[in-house]
């Protein structure tokens, strides 16, 4: 079991009113759920390469981009073809495993050990590259997919094609603009209430808050069966 | 903080229910004053690995799990000291995750819970059993839990794979307790009665 796992334990316990029969049960729902768990090289890979999406929404290093990060590829492959480089690239990378560095060297290794065909039927990882490198923010992500009423997949996929193809998006990557934090269950009731970013732009007018809030306070509304006071 | 999470109340009336933060102790900065650098390196090492794993084993998919993950918490950029202030991130973190994840399952009609390819599986074997044959019902039971409902797989996934109690996988879930064990009920039930491994005995 992995060390760092910051909840339970992943061990059934015996419940309340349990048999043998239903013990045997959750043992093997649990060895099923286990058997599926990634392994420590591939969940610290993972982890790394989000940290250097996080580091760079949070300002604190370049935005790594699928040319940088290529570039990186080209630069670090050049060192890996000698074992002495092998380590020291390994080392610097351990030493700090947060940085554009860090994500270049996992570049390395996902360039040849990752199957993106196993992404969802119409999302590929060009689309993906060229969404996040495009230096998109989750908040440009929340208007195009209002925009389009569309998920947030779709709304990447479509973007990033648009991007492949040429063409451009219809919102414009915005590093500066704040994030929103949304949950997406009050999205999605307020958007398959049949509710627009128009809508949720009067709604935050009349309460004089901002949009995010609106389709919150909206949701709760609408949860609680009463109708948002859309003029 | 602010932050609106769905519960429901001891009269099983829907209710909000603001999570407050801990209060700070004396000597401990203020939510505003937390270094963003420190907060998030602290986030990534403490809880970004085992989120990988909750993800991974709830869609299914290694790399559908990382860009969940990665975009929920890029959403959540503005708010990762307040998150990691709550008295339980990893609940918090974990609500955001499953709540992405229903989401894109009702959303994305064509995503499934994919099944891992055979090579994957023996590369598990030193963590789920040397044989074959527990393999092959690992595998089993893993496509009939893909099966489930949704909510339902989720409950199991949290009680049986993070072993997190049923008060909290209310917590993660929105939901009360007694819904949480109706879930894990009938999902139980479903997955007895479609083993055929079980017989039943007088």
């Amino acid at each position: 079991m992995t060390q760092d796992r910051p909840t339970g334990t992943p061990v059934p316990e015996p419940r309340p009113g349990g048999n043998a029969r239903q013990d045997d049960l959750a043992e093997r729902v649990t060895a099923a759920l286990r058997s599926r768990e990634p392994d420590a090289a591939g969940t610290a890979a993972t982890a790394r390469r989000i940290a250097a999406r996080l580091e760079a929404a949070d300002g604190r290093s370049e935005v790594v981009t699928p040319f940088a990060r290529r570039a990186g590829t080209i630069a670090v492959t050049g060192v890996v073809v000698s074992a002495l480089g092998v380590v020291g690239a390994g080392a610097a990378a351990a030493a700090n495993p947060y940085t554009e560095f860090a994500a270049a060297v996992d570049g390395v290794a996902h360039a040849v050990g990752v199957d993106w065909s196993s992404m969802p039927d119409g999302y590929t990882r060009e689309q993906y590259d060229a969404f996040w490198g495009a230096e998109y923010t989750a908040a440009d992500l929340e208007e195009l997919r209002d925009l389009w009423n569309v998920d947030s997949l779709e709304a990447k996929a479509r973007a990033g094609q648009m991007i492949l193809d040429g063409e451009t998006p219809p919102v414009a990557p915005d590093p500066t603009k704040e994030v929103p934090f949304l949950d997406p269950a009050d999205q999605e009731v307020f958007r398959e209430a049949g509710y627009t970013i128009e809508d949720a732009q009067q709604l935050a007018e009349l309460w004089q808050i901002d949009i995010y809030e609106a389709k919150a306070r909206a949701a709760d509304m609408l949860l609680d069966g009463e109708t948002p006071p859309v003029p | 903080m602010t932050t609106w999470l769905k519960a429901t109340g001891p009269d099983s009336t829907p209710t909000r229910w603001v999570v407050e933060a801990p209060a700070p102790a004396p000597d401990a900065p203020d939510a505003d004053d937390v270094d963003p650098a420190r907060t998030l390196d602290d986030l990534v090492r403490t809880h970004l690995p085992g989120l990988i794993r909750y993800a991974t084993v709830l869609v299914g998919d290694q790399h559908t799990a990382a860009d969940l993950v990665q975009e929920v918490l890029l959403r959540a950029h503005q708010r990762w000291h307040r998150i990691t202030l709550t008295e339980r991130p990893d609940l918090y973190l974990r609500r955001m995750v499953t709540n992405e994840h229903l989401s894109w399952r009702r959303r994305w009609h064509v995503r499934m819970v994919r099944p891992t390819a055979d090579d994957a599986l023996v590369g598990h074997a030193g963590t789920a059993g040397d044989h074959a044959e527990d393999l092959a019902q690992e595998d089993a039971m893993w496509h009939r839990l893909a099966q489930l409902p949704a909510r339902q797989r989720t409950v199991l996934v949290l009680r049986y794979y993070e072993g997190l109690a049923d008060a909290e996988i209310a917590t993660v879930l929105g939901t009360s307790p007694a819904t949480v064990r109706s879930h894990a009920s009938r999902a139980l039930t479903t997955l007895r009665d479609t083993d055929t491994t079980f017989t039943e005995t007088p």
